[in-house]
């Protein structure tokens, strides 16, 4: 019964199968839906600013969790799927002059589609190898985007992504954009959750374990292999596009390469193989930026004579280090950690 | 005992965790705030990528901006206020310029600094909505300047600096004696900077009688360029224009060397990728030869210049070193700023320090130079915004930067399309 909250026996399915088991659990996660839209009124434009990022970057981590933390499709692309996705959802609205409610779900389908297609290179490449694919995919998004569908994107001048409206109401401030993030972070973050417990999700689980025991199991690799990059890019492309709309304007050079490094070693060092492991990976990264952000004036203030030189290198430096001494220390990630307080506090008196 | 223990040693490690997390957050800004002076400070901000792609550029371009506010706070402010520039850095990742732009519009930015293409594209349209005025951006992309907005450039856009070079290099071509058709040839990466020169410059070429074939693209940070090299070769062009940041330049010119099109094909980029850049990185021997415009006068060349005398001692003052090109680029671009700022202070007093009238005054500046004389006089008008007009050209020679030309007026080229914009 490990993991279970002392004294919690299962004696139904649905029991085993619940993601919230207890009454606290209810509370708990009611607490958590009731802060999410009442606290936001007493933000700032900053802080709320920071919770859309964090949202959007969370839901395109969901798809690198699906991807790699769950069937080890490698990506080092995630960022032009994330741009594809706002890209896809721009077009439709502004030569199309879709609703932005009906752009989004074609966004994340767009960049699944696109994922599909680039997913086909895992019939020849597995594991380490899938990172050519991928980094490829990333320079045949900037291709499609500042070449082939130029007369469309405007290429590199970039292209405006319009504002969100439903019923006459206009998602036009961080605060109304933060509740949309929110409530499709939530939604998207709980499918996640449930995917991965699924058929589908389990079958993830054991192409990443050991994918010719999956295949002798008989799973369709292949099949499945494709699924794992469609789910993890249609992420992307939703996360893309509420980003695009957010800001109100793309171009390709707003989805560097450099992000797509990012999304791995976050994904890492937020967990890998957990959703949870997604939402501390977008957590953390976005914070730590932020960190960055206020760290560097400060330096300046102290070193006015090298502060140059050191904030010149200084974010570079604190991504690699933490994500290097993550690996060595911390290998599971931050969400192994949050495994381990939650099962202390379960098994509280006990110790085992 | 034992599972208290652990379970206190978890809730420490997540503790600490979270507590620097907290620091971050809050403490920090605190930590750096100081004493009010008498007058009531003026701020300014200033959003700038030091860690990413534009990082290999703009340090000392930041340093130069940094170092004249400290200085005019030094000699009293401006009538007497303190003048600070709040800046933040971005890595060019979006997320965090939103980040400060957000964090400087909840502290009351009316006037707000930037530094990068991309930045000035994105936040081109916002800056209306949040009436925050942008008066320079050291980006000089067409998209954030056209249709005009709030967003400022410094100096003339990188189309208008191609124009300067056709029209330099067209008249050299014609004092020669030369026949045929001049042709040029772009290599830039495909990004909006990088195709900058690409369509005002054909569209000039045109009127001048200059050839511009075309532009070949390569990545932002190439490993090789031999293949566009070839393929503008191959075409028969007299010059090669650089549109693409040292990244780019440094492997082209060691690809012309290696390809033995050194000295056979002409070379020349603009202000971001200067001679000194190249004899920094690659060295006199790739670098001979190397032409490149600037709107400020350089350090390297004009020393005796007692504008540039003057910045030398400031940066000897405050960072024990001589300045760069990019050094005098910022003082000069923060000179017009801290005049800006001086006449809006002085017509509309410290609390209508707003970005509308901050915009209100750029139109003043009539035939103005900066103090130190750094660069050339210009005018803003409603249909020409620009902060420089006139462009200098400079050559790598035996290992050494030597002015190339005098200056040279740089074409008006904004977009076909908007010409009714500028065209009253």
């Amino acid at each position: 019964m490990k993991g279970r909250p002392c004294g919690v026996f299962d004696i139904r399915y649905s029991q085993d199968m619940a993601i919230l088991r207890t009454k606290t659990h209810w509370a708990l996660f009611i607490l958590f839906l009731v802060s999410l839209f009442v606290v936001p009124t007493f933000l700032n434009g900053h802080i709320l600013s920071l919770g859309v990022i964090i949202g959007t970057t969370m839901i395109s981590m969901f798809g690198v969790q699906i991807m790699i933390g769950y069937t080890y499709q490698i990506t080092l692309g995630h960022a032009g799927f994330v741009g594809f996705g706002a890209y896809v959802s721009a077009l439709l609205m502004h030569h199309l002059g879709w609703n932005f409610f009906f752009a989004l779900p074609m966004a994340g389908l767009g960049a699944a589609l696109y994922g599909l297609i680039i997913g086909t290179s895992s019939l020849r490449c597995k594991g380490l190898y899938m990172v050519i694919p991928t980094i490829s995919s990333h320079f045949i998004f900037f291709y499609l985007a500042n070449e082939v569908f130029r007369k469309w994107t405007y290429g590199s001048d970039g292209i405006e992504c319009g504002m969100p409206v439903l019923f006459g109401f206009a998602f036009d401030s961080d605060l109304r954009y933060f509740y949309l993030v929110a409530v499709i972070s939530v939604l998207l973050g709980i499918v996640a959750k449930n995917l991965v417990r699924t058929k589908t999700g389990r079958a993830f689980v054991a192409i990443r374990d050991n994918d010719i025991a999956a295949e002798v199991m008989g799973i369709d690799i292949f099949r499945y292999k494709l699924l794992s990059f469609a789910i993890g890019n249609f992420y992307a492309g939703i996360g893309g596009a509420l980003w695009g709309h957010y800001v109100g304007y793309i171009n390709t050079e707003f989805f560097p390469i450099l992000d797509s490094v990012y999304y791995a070693a976050f994904c890492v060092v937020g967990g890998l193989g957990s959703i949870m492991g997604a939402v501390f990976a977008a957590f953390f990264w976005r914070l730590l930026g932020e960190g960055i952000n206020y760290v560097a004036p400060l330096l300046d203030a102290i070193l006015p004579m090298s502060a140059g030189n050191i904030i010149s290198s200084m974010g570079l430096i604190i991504f690699a280090v933490l994500t290097i001494l993550f690996l060595i220390f911390e290998p599971r990630g931050i969400a192994h950690r949050w495994e381990l307080f939650k099962q202390s506090y379960r098994l509280h008196p006990f110790n085992y | 005992m034992k599972v208290r223990m652990r379970w206190l040693h978890i809730v420490l490690i997540d503790l600490v965790v979270v507590g620097l997390t907290v620091l971050a957050l809050v403490a920090i800004p605190s930590f750096v705030s100081r004493a009010e002076a008498a007058k009531p400070t003026i701020r300014h901000y200033l959003i700038i990528d030091l860690t990413g792609p534009y990082g290999i550029l703009v340090p000392t371009l930041w340093e130069g901006m940094l170092d004249y506010y400290t200085l005019i706070n030094e000699q009293g402010g401006i009538d007497g206020h303190p003048i600070k520039l709040i800046w933040g850095e971005t890595g060019n990742m979006m997320a965090r310029t939103w980040s400060h732009y957000k964090r400087f519009k909840r502290a009351g930015a009316q006037l707000l600094w930037l530094a990068s293409s991309p930045d000035g594209e994105a936040l081109k349209k916002t800056l209306v909505r949040d009436k925050i005025f942008c008066p320079l951006n050291y980006g000089q992309s067409d998209p954030q300047l056209y249709p005009p907005a709030w967003t400022y450039i410094d100096g003339p856009s990188y189309g208008d600096g191609f124009g300067a070079f056709l029209r330099m290099a067209k008249a050299n071509w014609d004092k020669e004696g030369k026949k045929g058709k001049m042709k040029v040839g772009i290599i830039g990466p495909d990004v909006a900077y990088g195709r900058a020169a690409l369509e005002p410059g054909q569209r000039f070429g045109k009127k001048i009688g200059v050839d511009v074939v075309g532009q070949e693209f390569s990545p932002v940070v190439p490993i090789d360029v031999t293949p566009q090299i070839l393929r503008l070769k191959d075409k028969g062009v007299d010059w090669i224009w650089l549109q693409g940041l040292p990244q780019i330049a440094t492997v082209f010119m060691k690809n012309m060397k290696s390809l033995g099109l050194q000295g056979k094909i002409n070379v020349a980029g603009f202000w971001w990728v200067t001679g000194a850049e190249m004899l920094r990185r690659i060295g006199a021997d790739f670098s001979e030869d190397y032409i490149f415009n600037s709107y400020n006068y350089l350090p390297q060349v004009e020393k005796d210049h007692p504008g540039i005398r003057k910045a030398v001692k400031m940066r000897q003052k405050y960072h024990g070193k001589d300045p760069d090109e990019m050094y005098i680029r910022s003082v000069r671009a923060t000179q017009f700023v801290i005049e800006l700022t001086r006449r809006t202070l002085r017509k509309y007093g410290y609390n209508e320090l707003t970005a509308e009238n901050y915009m209100s005054m750029m139109e003043t500046f009539s035939g103005w130079n900066t103090p130190w004389d750094l660069g050339s006089p210009f005018t803003i008008t409603p249909n020409d915004r620009r902060t420089a007009k006139k462009m200098l050209f400079y050559q790598v020679k035996g290992g050494k930067i030597v002015r190339y030309s005098d200056w040279i007026d740089a074409p008006h080229l904004y977009p076909e399309k908007m010409s009714h914009l500028f065209e009253k």
